[in-house]
């Protein structure tokens, strides 16, 4: 996901797509490239890139992935449909829509639906926008020219000042499994504190990760919904280990780094800190499961709300963007899909959620956030 | 004495809580405000943790519950919105609906509010009085075993005025009080922990003499901080005191045994006498099944002859979820053959290839399902986790103790059993090496993006 298409002729398209998908309970983002990695390091090569990718949450399903092409004023062309069907497969996603602003959509039709892919013309796309009543919420005002260009401005800093960061959050996360995407996003926010940017776009930073890190969340606590609650500890554990075999594995080495690290502590004769202590590098790590099994927890508990969450904190991340001078208000969110009842729980998980982060030292004090 | 804050605040806890049944409250606000407060808001939090949205009526008639005075649980109300463990929703009058519950872990909530209160004063934050680290510091000392007075003066370097008046205290809430020694020496020792083995441990401790009374100390704290250690692997001065504890019925103990090539080989495995399991039956049978078990996971920990149980916590978690232990194994029935005499598990003989093809039959032990057996498997798991987070679980039990009270009016008597074992610290002082170490815990889990 990148905002750095500033110039690109079919950003306001993109923008109204998005706005369509946000009104109907999409998370969205766009321009999401897909680099090569090779032996585990990213590669200047790139596969494609993706207009718009959306994320929808439901409760005891994985996520719904759609995948999007958007192209102003362009004739729909089959080479592109086969490529978005492929893009579709590579993401596991479940919905394509292929828009074209000047196609008559015809001739692509009966190649659309062999593909199971959903097209769009500039007419259908207004009369979607019409009957979802995207132009006249103020939702939409996120997703403007004017809120795309001060969040380019925020990305751009980011790139400059910490590029491995950047990649991650806008390429690598996208296709990384949930336990690396929760860790990584923890190790992100943490390194995001000593960057210096300014403040108001770290606030934007901090809240966009958090909204990253709730996807991860939610297909976590998917898993969880019906395990008894003192047991999630033990769970997450394995699962943020990448499973029982790499738990194993990963205990095996860890055990061997702290004896390592124990025998050396032993003969460093400069060394002041108390051994045992000293080496006891994990006792961070199980601090982290600790408070993460509160928060699953307690995401269990209010589970049919917490498919808001992705969205609730990307729109704190919108606020700030938009006026950076002002604190981001909790009780301005309004999502065009959550009814006043599941709000309170909504807002409490969204809370739950930025207090955990607080408490693992991955965001600074909640004065700070809201 | 230097505490660490959870301890401060843990003994806080039970000072508040012996003079919140006691007619010397008052006296207590007036002398130990500053413990009084870390023990209200200790188990208010305690109460509210976990419990999602509730209305500031209920969060009132809680704070009611453990004797807060309304003006007192608003300043309450504002310090844990301090620390972030709860958050208000107000109407459009600006008075407080609801309240939102974010109380972390009780171990969490005993470091801050036992940090928030240092022992030494800053200017950020308030300090205890000279009487209020009196009460703790001989609270804390005595909760392991009695100690002389000397002792406690001593260790605590506190002046003569402050010590008495603690004193004075302590023997008013009850948990403290003064015992007469074998070598006619006094002592205080702290009754709170004992409450159904008053007469008993009384009588142990009134037999001792100031040296005799050490040893007894250190055999307790083993056996609080591994719950079902082995009688035989203590250091020789705790094996002979924890063996005087078991005959005077103040450490229970639990025999088993393993056939060798000669006969059979004895184990003894230690408990300690936790009120909480014990009270909470009438019949007291409670305790039986967990000691039971876990003395049978102590047993293949220790002294099995081949693949030694890694660890016992696993061994319980696996029987909760999945009702059997994974694979079959020749020594089980050795192991768990008490366990299974007493209606817990049953023993099946199953076949199994190995992953080199080779067949060979051993022991499965399958959980009985019934209430009372998972229960007991509850029990031990919570036995199991190191002694910091354990105390939280005991905590935890003020919630449902507080539920009766709401529904049934009764009062709660619940009891803190663990006397002294230490909390696991945190990294040294350094910042930067702390930094690195969390960063190495995340790379090694995979944390790492670049």
């Amino acid at each position: 996901m990148s905002y750095e298409a500033l110039g690109d002729d079919d950003l306001p398209l993109k923008l109204r797509l998005m706005g369509l998908l946000w009104n109907l309970g999409w998370f969205v983002k766009p321009n999401v490239k897909l680099y090569r990695y090779q032996e585990g390091k990213r590669t200047t090569a790139t596969f494609t890139d993706i207009d718009v990718l959306a994320i929808k949450l439901l409760p005891l399903q994985n996520p719904i992935t759609a995948v999007c092409s958007a192209k102003s004023g362009k004739e729909s062309d089959s080479a592109q449909i086969f490529w978005l069907s492929g893009v579709k497969s590579y993401f596991g996603a479940s919905v394509a829509y292929y828009l074209r602003s000047k196609a008559s959509l015809l001739t692509a039709k009966a190649l659309c639906q062999k593909l199971d892919i959903i097209p769009l013309n500039e007419e259908q796309l207004q009369i979607m926008e019409e009957r979802f009543r995207v132009r006249s919420e103020a939702v939409s005002s996120q997703l403007d020219l004017d809120t795309f260009k001060k969040i380019h401005d925020i990305f751009d800093g980011l790139k400059k000042i910490k590029l491995a960061l950047y990649n991650y959050i806008t390429e690598r996360y996208w296709i990384d499994p949930i336990n690396n995407q929760l860790l990584r996003l923890i190790t992100a926010m943490k390194d995001l504190e000593d960057l210096s940017l300014d403040l108001g776009h770290k606030i934007y930073l901090r809240y966009y990760l958090s909204a990253l890190f709730a996807i991860p969340l939610y297909r976590l606590v998917q898993t969880m919904v019906t395990v008894p609650s003192n047991v999630v500890r033990a769970e997450l554990e394995t699962a943020l280990m990448g499973g029982e075999l790499a738990r194993s594995d990963r205990e095996k080495m860890i055990s061997a780094v702290k004896s390592y690290l124990r025998e050396f502590a032993k003969l460093s004769t400069t060394s002041t800190i108390e051994i045992e202590k000293g080496i006891d590098f994990d006792s961070e790590f199980k601090r982290l499961i600790g408070d993460l099994s509160d928060l699953v927890i307690s995401v269990v508990e209010h589970y049919p709300q917490a498919v808001y969450l992705p969205r609730m904190l990307d729109e704190l991340a919108f606020q700030v963007a938009r006026k950076p001078e002002q604190a981001a208000r909790i009780e301005k969110v309004a999502l065009p899909d959550l009814s006043q009842t599941d709000w309170k729980y909504a807002a409490k998980l969204t809370r739950d959620l930025l207090i955990f982060l607080q408490r693992i030292g991955a965001l600074p004090s909640m004065e700070s956030l809201m | 004495m230097k505490l660490d804050p959870s301890w401060v605040a843990l003994r806080s806890i039970e000072i508040q809580r012996c003079f919140s049944s006691s007619g010397s409250a008052q006296l207590a606000f007036l002398d130990l405000p500053q413990v009084m407060r870390i023990g209200q808001i200790a188990r208010l939090a305690n109460m509210l943790r976990r419990r999602g949205i509730i209305s500031y009526t209920s969060f009132k008639a809680l704070g009611a519950l453990l004797g807060m005075q309304p003006d007192t649980i608003e300043k309450n109300l504002g310090m844990m919105e301090r620390f972030t463990w709860l958050s208000v929703t107000k109407d459009s009058h600006g008075e407080i609906r609801e309240i939102e519950d974010h109380v972390p872990r009780m171990s969490e909530v005993l470091s801050t509010l036992g940090g928030g209160y240092a022992e030494e004063a800053s200017p950020s934050t308030p300090s205890l009085s000279q009487t209020e680290r009196a009460s703790v510091g001989a609270l804390h000392m005595c909760a392991k075993s009695p100690c002389t007075i000397e002792s406690i003066r001593s260790e605590l370097e506190l002046d003569e005025k402050a010590l008495q008046k603690a004193l004075t205290l302590g023997d008013a809430g009850r948990y403290l009080e003064y015992l007469q020694l074998a070598d006619d020496k006094q002592a205080l020792w702290s009754p709170v922990y004992y409450y159904n083995k008053y007469d008993t441990m009384k009588k142990f401790f009134q037999r001792q003499t100031v040296e005799g009374l050490e040893p007894i100390g250190e055999a307790l704290e083993l056996c609080s901080q591994n719950v079902g250690t082995p009688l035989q692997l203590l250091p020789d001065q705790q094996r002979r005191a924890a063996i005087a504890g078991v005959k005077s019925g103040i450490i229970l103990p639990i025999t088993l045994w393993m056939p060798t090539q000669t006969g059979r080989q004895d184990y003894t495995f230690l408990f300690p006498p936790l009120a909480k399991f014990e009270d909470s039956d009438p019949n007291g049978q409670v305790y039986e099944k967990p000691k039971v078990l876990l003395a049978a996971f102590r047993l293949g920990e220790n002294f099995a002859p081949t693949t030694k149980i890694r660890s016992p916590r696993m061994v319980v978690d696996r029987l909760l979820r999945d009702g059997k232990l994974g694979i079959p194994h020749s020594a089980a029935f050795d192991q768990y053959r008490v366990p299974a005499s007493r209606g817990l598990l049953v023993l099946k003989e199953e076949e199994r290839r190995t992953v080199y093809g080779e067949t060979y039959t051993g022991w499965t032990p399958h959980l009985i399902k019934s209430e009372e057996n998972i229960k007991a498997l509850e029990i031990v798991q919570s036995l199991l986790v190191p002694s910091s987070e354990r105390i939280s679980g005991t905590l935890t039990e003020d919630v449902k103790a507080a539920d009766d009270v709401l529904k049934q009016a009764l009062t709660c008597l619940e009891s803190l059993e663990f006397r002294g074992s230490p909390f696991s610290k945190s990294l040294s002082a350094d910042p930067k090496l702390q930094r690195e170490a969390e960063r190495m815990a995340l790379t090694m889990h995979g944390g790492q993006y670049e």
